[in-house]
C-alpha cells in the first residue's frame, strides 16, 4: 500500500517457487496477502490487476522479463491512480 | 462498488491505514486458524471482514476529517455527514469508538433540564467538544478482554464468547477464561463487549429509528406501556409473574416465526441456570421462571443451528446492549441478520451461584435443591419451599451478595430491546411491558388480536409509571456513583 501512496500505479511482487524460499514460507504467506489484498481491492473498487505476485527462480531471466513485461502492460492499459499533489514523500 | 474514477489519494491513505488497523490485520492474519476453528465459514469471514473494514475505514476518514481543525463541534460533524453522505447516529457510534481508542476525546456540552416530576433534573445533550489527540503511536492498539474481567466490570452477557472466531473463550461461574494459546489477538471481543464502552446515543437514536439526539429519560425510549398477564394457563403455572416472556416465545413459535429462541433453563445444580437454545413450544414452558443467577445468555450464539432459521433472544438489560452494540458496528456475526426478537426483562442485579445464591438459601436456612420459587418484590428476597413455606429477606440486607460487577450497570428496563417485560409498577402476578421499536409494537399487536393475554393501560394501575422511573433512576444514579468512584480511584471503568 505504501508503494501506491508515493505513486506507483502497480506492484509486482517477484518470489521464488512455492517451497524455494530461503526464508521458510515467507513467499507463500505472501502470497495469501497479495490474494486477499486483490479480493479487497475489488471490494474497494480498485482493479485487483494493479497487484500481481509472479513466481520466479533466481536462473530464470526470461521469466523474470516476462513477468515485467506482463504487469507493465497490464498497467499501462490501466488510467494512472491519483497522486499527492502536495509534497509527495 | 466504486470505480477507479472517484479514487482519491486521500481514499488511498485511509486504505492504507485501515490495513495497519490491528484487528484488520489479526483478521487477515489469523484467517487460517478463524477457518479450522469452524466457527465461521469462509464466506461468514468474509462478511465480517469486509462490514468491519468499511466501518473501519470511515472511522479513519472521520479521523482525518478532524485533524484538520484543532477543536471540532456539532457544525462541524455535520459538514462530515453532508460530504460523506452518512447520517449523524453512525458518525456518533464512530466517535464513541475512537474515544475509546483514546484517539479523540469529547467533551459532552449539556443543558440542565427541570421536569415536573419530583424535582427531577437531566441533562440534554447538546453539543460536543472534539480534540484529537496526539498520542503515540497515533493508531489503535490490542487491548485483551481479560482487564474487564480484572477490573471486575464484566456483565457476564456471554457475547464475547459467542463471536469469538477462534471460540477461546468461556464464561464460567460468571468469570470469563480466555485460553491464550488459541487467543489471535484479534480483539473482536473487546469491541463487541458491552463493558468497554458504549454509543449510549446512537443506541437510543436505532432504538427510536432517529436521526436527532434526544433525552430518553429513566425507561430509555419507547412506544408504549402496558400492564399485561397471559391467558395461557399452561404458562400461568410455571412463570415468573403475568408470563408474558414466555407468551411471546410460545406465540412466536406457534405462528411459526421463529425456529428457536436463547433464554435460560436450570442446569444439574438446582438453580444454577444456563444458556439454552429452545426448540419448541414445550421448551418455553420448561424454562419459564427466573433464575436470579447471573446467565451468559449470548454465549450460545455461536451454535450452528441458529444459521438456518430466524430466533428471538431473551436477556437481561445488558444482554440487549450486546446485541444492540454489534448491531451499530456492523459486527456480522454468522447469525446476525437471523435475529428476529429482542425480549429484554428487568435486571436490578444478579448473583453469582455459590457467593450470592447460594448464601441467601443459607440466610434463609433452606437447602437450595428444595426452593420452588425465587422473586424479588416490595424491597425483599423470596424463597418458596417445594413443601410450601415460604421465606423472606429484606433486599437492603443482601445486596452485599450480589455481583460487584453489575454496580455499574445502569439499565434497569433493558432499553435495547424491541420489548422489555418486568413486574415493577404492576400489581402482582402481572408484568409492566414497553413496548420500544415498531417490531416490538407488531409482537405485541399480535397477542392481543390472537386472545393470548390481557393487557391494561399501565396509567390505570398501581403503583405504576412513578414507581418504575423512580427505581430506574435509583439504578442509574447508583451506576453513577460507582462510576465516579472507579474513576476517582484510577481503577477501569465502562465508558457509556
Ligand atoms: C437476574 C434477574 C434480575 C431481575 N430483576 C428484576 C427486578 O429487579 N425487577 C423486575 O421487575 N424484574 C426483574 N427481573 C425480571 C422478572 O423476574 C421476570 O423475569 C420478568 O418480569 C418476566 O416475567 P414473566 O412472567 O414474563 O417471565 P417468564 O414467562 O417466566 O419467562 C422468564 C424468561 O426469563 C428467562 N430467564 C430466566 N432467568 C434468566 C437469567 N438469569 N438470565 C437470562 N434469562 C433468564 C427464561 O429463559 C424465560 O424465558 C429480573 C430477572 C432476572 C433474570
Ligand atoms: S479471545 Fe478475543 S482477541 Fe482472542 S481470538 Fe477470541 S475474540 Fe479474538
Ligand atoms: S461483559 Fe459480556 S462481552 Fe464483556 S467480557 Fe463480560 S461476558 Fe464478555
Ligand atoms: S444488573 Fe446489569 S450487568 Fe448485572 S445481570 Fe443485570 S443487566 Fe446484566
Amino acid at each position: 500500500m505504501d508503494s501506491f501512496l508515493k505513486g506507483a500505479d502497480g506492484v509486482a511482487i517477484i518470489s521464488c517457487h512455492e517451497g524455494e524460499c530461503d526464508y521458510g514460507r515467507a513467499n507463500m504467506n505472501t502470497n495469501k496477502h497479495v490474494i486477499f489484498i486483490r479480493r479487497l481491492f475489488n471490494h474497494l473498487g480498485i482493479d485487483e490487476d494493479r497487484i500481481q505476485q509472479y513466481f520466479c527462480a533466481a536462473a530464470e531471466v526470461e521469466k523474470f522479463v516476462t513477468s515485467v513485461e506482463d504487469i507493465t502492460s497490464k498497467i499501462r492499459s490501466l488510467p494512472p491512480l491519483p497522486k499527492n499533489k502536495i509534497n509527495p514523500k | 462498488m466504486n470505480s477507479e474514477k472517484s479514487l482519491t489519494w486521500e481514499f488511498l491513505k485511509n486504505v492504507a491505514e485501515t490495513l495497519d488497523s490491528f484487528r484488520i490485520r489479526a483478521l487477515i492474519d489469523g484467517k487460517d486458524d478463524i477457518l479450522k476453528a469452524g466457527i465461521y465459514t469462509e464466506d461468514q469471514y468474509h462478511a465480517l471482514f469486509f462490514d468491519m473494514f468499511d466501518l473501519e475505514q470511515l472511522k479513519y476518514e472521520l479521523l482525518t476529517f478532524l485533524k484538520k481543525k484543532s477543536e471540532s463541534n456539532l457544525k462541524d460533524l455535520k459538514t462530515f455527514i453532508t460530504t460523506k453522505k452518512v447520517d449523524l447516529k453512525t458518525v456518533l457510534t464512530l466517535l464513541a469508538l475512537l474515544k475509546n481508542e483514546r484517539l479523540v476525546s469529547i467533551e459532552e456540552i449539556n443543558e440542565q433540564i427541570d421536569t415536573d416530576n419530583e424535582n427531577l433534573t437531566f441533562n440534554k445533550l447538546i453539543d460536543f467538544n472534539i480534540k484529537v489527540n496526539s498520542i503515540f503511536p497515533g493508531k489503535t492498539v490490542y487491548e485483551p478482554i481479560q482487564v474487564i474481567f480484572d477490573a471486575k466490570i464484566c456483565s457476564g452477557c456471554g457475547m464475547c464468547a459467542g463471536i469469538c472466531p477462534v471460540n477461546c473463550i468461556e464464561i464460567i461461574n460468571g468469570i470469563g477464561k480466555v485460553d491464550d494459546n488459541l487467543c489471535i489477538r484479534c480483539g473482536l471481543c473487546y469491541y463487541i463487549c458491552p463493558r468497554t464502552f458504549l454509543p449510549t446515543t446512537s443506541m437510543h437514536m436505532t432504538q427510536m429509528h432517529s436521526n436527532k439526539i434526544e433525552d430518553h429519560g429513566q425507561l430509555g425510549s419507547y412506544i408504549d406501556i402496558f400492564s399485561a398477564r397471559t391467558k395461557i394457563s399452561d404458562i400461568k403455572s410455571v412463570c415468573q409473574d403475568g408470563g408474558i416472556t414466555s407468551s411471546c416465545i410460545y406465540y412466536l413459535f406457534n405462528s411459526k416465526q421463529i425456529d428457536s429462541a436463547l433464554g435460560a433453563k436450570m442446569s444439574e445444580d438446582p438453580w444454577r441456570p444456563m444458556p439454552f437454545l429452545l426448540g419448541s413450544k414445550e421448551d418455553v414452558i420448561s424454562s419459564a421462571g427466573t433464575k436470579y443467577v447471573n446467565n451468559p445468555n449470548l454465549s450460545l450464539l455461536n451454535d450452528k443451528s441458529l444459521i438456518n432459521g430466524n430466533f428471538a433472544i431473551v436477556g437481561v438489560p445488558c444482554h440487549m446492549q450486546a446485541l444492540l452494540k454489534s448491531k451499530l458496528y456492523n459486527f456480522q456475526f454468522p447469525s446476525q441478520n437471523n435475529v428476529i426478537y429482542r425480549l429484554g426483562i428487568f435486571c436490578m442485579e444478579s448473583f453469582s451461584y455459590e457467593d450470592g445464591f447460594l448464601k441467601i438459601c443459607n440466610l434463609v436456612d433452606v437447602n437450595v435443591s428444595n426452593v420452588s420459587k425465587t422473586d424479588i418484590n416490595k424491597g425483599k428476597f423470596f424463597i418458596y419451599t417445594n413443601d410450601g413455606n415460604e421465606f423472606s429477606v429484606p433486599i437492603k440486607e443482601i445486596t452485599h451478595l450480589a455481583r460487584p460487577d453489575c454496580e455499574v450497570c445502569y439499565d434497569l428496563t433493558s432499553e435495547s430491546s424491541d420489548i422489555s417485560i418486568g413486574s415493577i409498577g404492576s400489581p402482582s402476578g402481572w408484568n409492566t411491558v414497553i413496548i420500544r421499536t415498531p417490531e416490538g409494537k407488531k409482537l405485541y399487536d399480535e397477542l392481543i388480536a390472537n386472545d393470548i393475554i390481557e393487557s391494561v393501560n399501565f396509567n390505570d394501575v398501581k403503583p405504576g409509571l412513578s414507581m418504575l422511573q423512580k427505581i430506574a433512576r435509583s439504578k442509574k444514579v447508583k451506576c453513577q456513583k460507582h462510576l465516579d468512584e472507579k474513576r476517582k480511584e484510577n481503577h477501569r471503568f465502562p465508558s457509556y
